[in-house]
């Protein structure tokens, strides 16, 4: 009997979930930051209206807070079950990374809902409530720092020393798979600052949806008007950093994680068998949101006159454009110019469109916001998904370890599973059976790989890689030395029992 | 901005069809096209009131938990400092 679900593979699976929990994640890191920036800014110039906006954010973000909480669950569970050795090995080697991560997360929760629930009790503490809101952004760094440590570890595996596991190596030496992994600080800075734009282009873009049913209500329509411009502008700020950041996570990836680096460049991996190159359009739509962006600010003037309170100065917006510039620029240079060409024509067009868009709404940024809430949200999608499927470890040609997996006898029997695997009930064709081992290797893979896994996993195995697998099995913490090795690479491939 | 009052005639408030709420709650349910909403009625006014007016139990609620969260943050950075030198 099979059981198996054709239209979503495991990976699949992964990948729903993965999505939705950056979908949701990434958001609550950039709400962070505009909660506190709107009602900093709302305390320092006694605006009412930018307090309330931080306040019913906050709401928002409590609600999603919980949803990506319990989806990271669901993520973990089914990464359990369907790959666990990978899932496994991540555990054992990062476990007290994520217990400090978990602990984390509980602070965060904790203060998030501190934050909200005690908004109105302490008006005569403003600057107290303010400095718990700030907390925020801070441990929301804390909290990616950990787990961006472990995503660059799985991006770039191999370039690190062998992780033990006693307590004061394992907490306080804070592994250098992770930390010291070269991809490390890029990825981590680019999402901070991508987060920080995310965050504050999606409430923008709620901003101008709102003003579209109350464009006749003045009170409202100068309440969405203003926080939306705010948010905006932060947004577009943090833009700033990203292609800086985005240029040397680029050179990271290309001398240390080549092949990392060429799935992205070309396409290839799992994000050619998609059928598009999502990569390309992930910044197709990054230049259509810089050209939207300048649109924007070339009211500008016109908006001063008008009395608009906030303004990005006209060296930064330049900035914004010429380090983008050049960031397609070099881009073009190492892929093709059809790249450099496309996004040229992506970046005008959405200049063009943001200025008309302005202009057909008499003046109100209800489209451009809405327009650039969109993108951002494809965006962030589209470069999750890229990146992921750029991880030699979902591409069953470079890290066969982790997908030629034996299927657990403990694995929940839905979703994927053929309930009788005939890889399982049959012997292996010309597997020779009992034949007497040579006692020192047999004694080595009993004594050593039940540090992490019993003996039936490497039983269960039906790859004949073992070398690429006793490699992985010494980085990931197997003590054998060179010698030992060779016997029991030797022992496993001819098949010998143990 | 409704006052929360009930306007709608007997026979029109589903509420005082069914009976299910006593007549202390139904003042403070608002409107359906208001549920979800924060808005007040004085937008342009900032709220700021003396110190002594805040309940004393969530003013030291909120200085515990900031003082522990900050403790936590500074182990947490211990920890990682502290990881240049025994790794």
């Amino acid at each position: 009997m099979n059981l198996e679900l054709g239209f979503m593979s495991a990976k699949g699976f992964i990948a729903f979930l993965g999505l939705f929990h950056t979908a949701v994640a990434s958001l609550a890191i950039g709400l962070a930051f505009m909660v506190t920036f709107a009602e900093l800014v709302g305390y320092r110039y006694r605006i009412r209206r930018h307090d309330l906006f931080a306040k019913r954010t906050q709401l928002f973000h409590v609600c999603i807070y919980n949803i990506g909480t319990i989806n990271a669950i669901g993520l973990v569970f089914a990464l359990s079950g369907l790959f666990p050795q990978f899932w496994e090995q991540f555990f054992v080697h990062f476990h007290w990374v994520m217990i400090v991560e978990e602990f984390i997360f509980f602070l965060l929760a904790t203060t998030i809902t501190f934050h909200y629930f005690f908004w109105d009790y302490v008006w005569g503490h403003k600057k107290l409530h303010l400095f718990l809101g700030a907390l925020l952004t801070p441990l929301f760094f804390f909290q990616f720092y950990f787990i961006n440590a472990v995503g660059s570890f799985m991006l770039t595996p191999g370039n690190f020393q062998e992780g033990t596991l006693s307590l004061s190596v394992g907490v306080l030496g804070w592994d250098r798979l992770g930390f010291f992994n070269p991809s490390f600080m890029m990825l981590q800075l680019h999402r901070v600052f991508a987060n920080i734009s995310y965050g504050g282009f999606f409430i923008a873009g709620w901003c101008g949806i709102r003003l579209y049913f109350h464009s006749a209500d003045p009170v409202k329509k100068a309440y969405y008007e203003d926080n939306g411009r705010l948010s905006f502008y932060v947004a577009f700020m943090s833009f700033l950093a990203l292609p800086i950041v985005g240029f040397f996570y680029s050179a990271v990836l290309m001398r240390n994680a080549d092949e990392a680096f060429w799935n992205l460049m070309m396409g290839r991996g799992d994000v050619v068998k998609a059928g598009i190159d999502l990569w390309w359009l992930k910044h197709l739509f990054v230049a259509a949101m810089v050209g939207g962006g300048l649109g924007y600010f070339s009211r500008k003037a016109a908006a001063l006159a008008s009395g608009e309170r906030f303004s990005v100065p006209n060296a930064l917006i330049y900035a914004v454009a010429v380090f983008y510039f050049i960031y397609y620029l070099c881009m073009g240079l190492i892929m093709t110019w059809a790249f450099f060409l496309w996004s040229l024509a992506f970046a005008v067009g959405g200049y063009l469109l943001s200025r008309h868009m302005v202009n057909y709404g008499k003046g109100s940024s209800r489209a451009p916001f809405l327009m650039m809430g969109l993108l951002s949200f494809g965006t962030v999608m589209l470069g999750g998904w890229s990146r992921e499927a750029a991880r030699p470890r979902f591409d069953e040609n470079r890290h066969s370890a982790y997908d030629k997996l034996y299927i657990p006898a403990e694995r929940q029997p839905y979703l994927m599973v053929d309930l009788q695997p005939p890889e399982l009930t049959d012997s292996p064709a010309g597997a020779p059976v009992a034949v007497v081992a040579p006692p020192n290797a047999a004694s080595l893979i009993a004594g050593r790989c039940v540090g992490c896994h019993d003996l039936q996993r490497v039983r269960n195995y039906r790859g004949d890689d073992w070398p690429k697998v006793v490699n992985t099995m010494v980085v990931y913490g197997t003590k054998l030395d060179e010698e030992e090795k060779r016997l029991v690479v030797e022992h496993l491939s001819a098949g010998l029992s143990f | 901005m409704s006052d929360g009052t009930d306007s709608g005639t007997a026979t029109a408030d589903p509420r005082k069809i069914l009976g299910e709420y006593p007549e202390q709650s139904r003042e403070i349910i608002p409107p359906a096209d208001e549920a979800g909403e924060i808005w007040t009625d004085d937008i342009d006014t900032y709220p700021l009131r003396e110190k002594s007016e805040d309940p004393r139990w969530a003013v030291s609620t909120v200085w515990v938990w900031v003082g522990f969260t900050l403790g936590c943050m500074a182990f947490v950075t211990w920890l990682l400092v502290m990881g240049l030198f025994h790794d």
